[in-house]
């Protein structure tokens, strides 16, 4: 993420709520996504250039406490 | 938000792995430039609901998000711990009877059962629940609630239902044409999940269609009936209907499949239409044209105590849907020798 020069933010998700996350996407259209994201209230986890066919640990956490 | 394009192979393995690790609780979206049917469905396959096309609009995945919003919501409602039965009714066809299907059902529940009961006509404008019921439909409707919804609570609900003799509360649809401001799907949700806190079963009289209003109305019920009768159109429809929700993601299991106006003299048989529409049919309706008439006419639905095959199919399905220790309470007919 820190290659493509975006900014983003790993929220706190305790307690559930909307989250998204973006992979393979160009840093662009990341970008354009997490502010559409945020617009909409949804809580913006990571973008990950590439795709994530094995869901590192860390992710996996904290996906399994989001909501959706 | 997955991207399609650069390797479809790794973008599916991404999305199965989403979805396997958080049990069906994430919704993916696939982005492509590519409009190939092929690989939608396999994205359809690996888990995706949204298939948005380069470049990317804000407003596009805007709309997407709020479907995911509404679709979340409704997920919340169900998996919660409201007490009522949300049951949905959608004629596939102008006719087909999803209302005069409700509104017996609804009637039924609350007379014969006791349960606290109450149909909404979801229609726009124009709705038939009330003349079905021969209700006087000028007083407050559903979608002025919808516009409500934040202030919703016992009291303002109290202020907008309508009572009918037979126990039932009714939320009806507008009595006239005219332009009405939309309603949010998020208002459509929270009604709801409110509704199915106070009553034993919400039945939702739906418009014909699959618009936003009726697909979280569908997610948020525990069951739909489409309503259908056994000519070929009607039948074709079904099917369309019937594909398009499987496609959706409405489990098979919720999706009911009721034949309105099924004959001897008709030559479809049900077996037929299951085969057309690779779906069992839950419940079959006998034509009872003149009952029906005149129960439309007198604004008085048929009653549980009437002896005709239509109100014993509906007694019947009344029955399935009340939990065994709810005994019907119907009045005693005494035949002997001494009355």
């Amino acid at each position: 993420v820190k290659e493509c020069n975006l900014s983003w933010e790993t929220p706190d998700i305790e307690g559930g709520g909307l989250c998204l996350i973006t992979a393979g996407l160009d840093p662009e259209v990341a970008d354009a996504t997490r502010q559409v994201a945020l617009q909409e209230s949804f809580r913006f986890l990571t973008a990950s250039p590439d795709y994530i066919p094995n869901l590192n640990a860390q992710l996996a956490q904290q996906l399994q406490g989001a909501e959706g | 938000v997955i991207d399609f394009d650069k390797s479809p192979d790794l973008a599916v393995q991404t999305a199965t792995a989403m979805q396997s690790l958080v049990n069906g609780r994430t919704a993916l979206i696939a982005l492509s430039g590519d409009e190939n049917p092929e690989l939608i469905l396999n994205a359809m396959r690996a888990g995706c609901s949204e298939y948005l096309t380069k470049p990317l609009g804000a407003e596009q995945l805007s709309t997407s998000l709020q479907k995911l919003r509404a679709r979340w919501l409704s997920s919340t409602i169900r998996s919660g711990n409201a007490a009522g039965r949300v049951l949905a009714f959608l004629s596939v066809r102008g006719g087909a009877g999803a209302t005069t299907v409700a509104v017996h059902l609804g009637t039924f529940l609350a007379r014969r059962h006791a349960q606290k009961v109450l149909i909404a006509d979801l229609h726009p404008h124009l709705g038939h629940v009330a003349m079905l019921l021969g209700m006087d439909s000028r007083s407050y409707n559903f979608h002025e609630l919808l516009r409500n919804v934040s202030r919703l609570d016992i009291a303002l609900l109290s202020s907008y239902v309508v009572h009918h003799s037979s126990g039932v509360d009714v939320l009806l649809s507008p009595d006239m044409l005219g332009e009405t401001d939309p309603i949010s799907v998020e208002a459509l949700g929270s009604a709801i999940r409110f509704l199915a806190d106070v009553y034993n079963y919400v039945l939702i009289d739906c418009m014909s269609g699959l618009d936003d209003l009726n697909r979280t109305t569908i997610g948020c019920c525990n069951e739909v009936f489409l309503v259908s009768t056994p000519e070929v159109p009607a039948l074709r429809d079904l099917a369309r209907y019937v594909d398009r929700l499987v496609e959706c993601c409405v489990p098979p299991e919720k999706l009911k499949v009721v034949i309105n106006q099924h004959g001897s003299h008709r030559t479809v048989t049900v077996e037929q239409i299951e085969k057309a529409i690779r779906h069992p049919v839950s419940i079959t309706l006998p034509i009872n044209s003149a009952e029906l008439t005149r129960a439309v006419e007198t604004g008085e639905p048929i009653s549980p105590e009437k002896r005709s095959e239509f109100a014993s199919q509906i007694k019947n399905w009344a029955s399935t849907l009340v939990p065994a220790k709810t005994a019907p309470t119907e009045t005693k007919r005494r035949f002997g020798f001494w009355n």
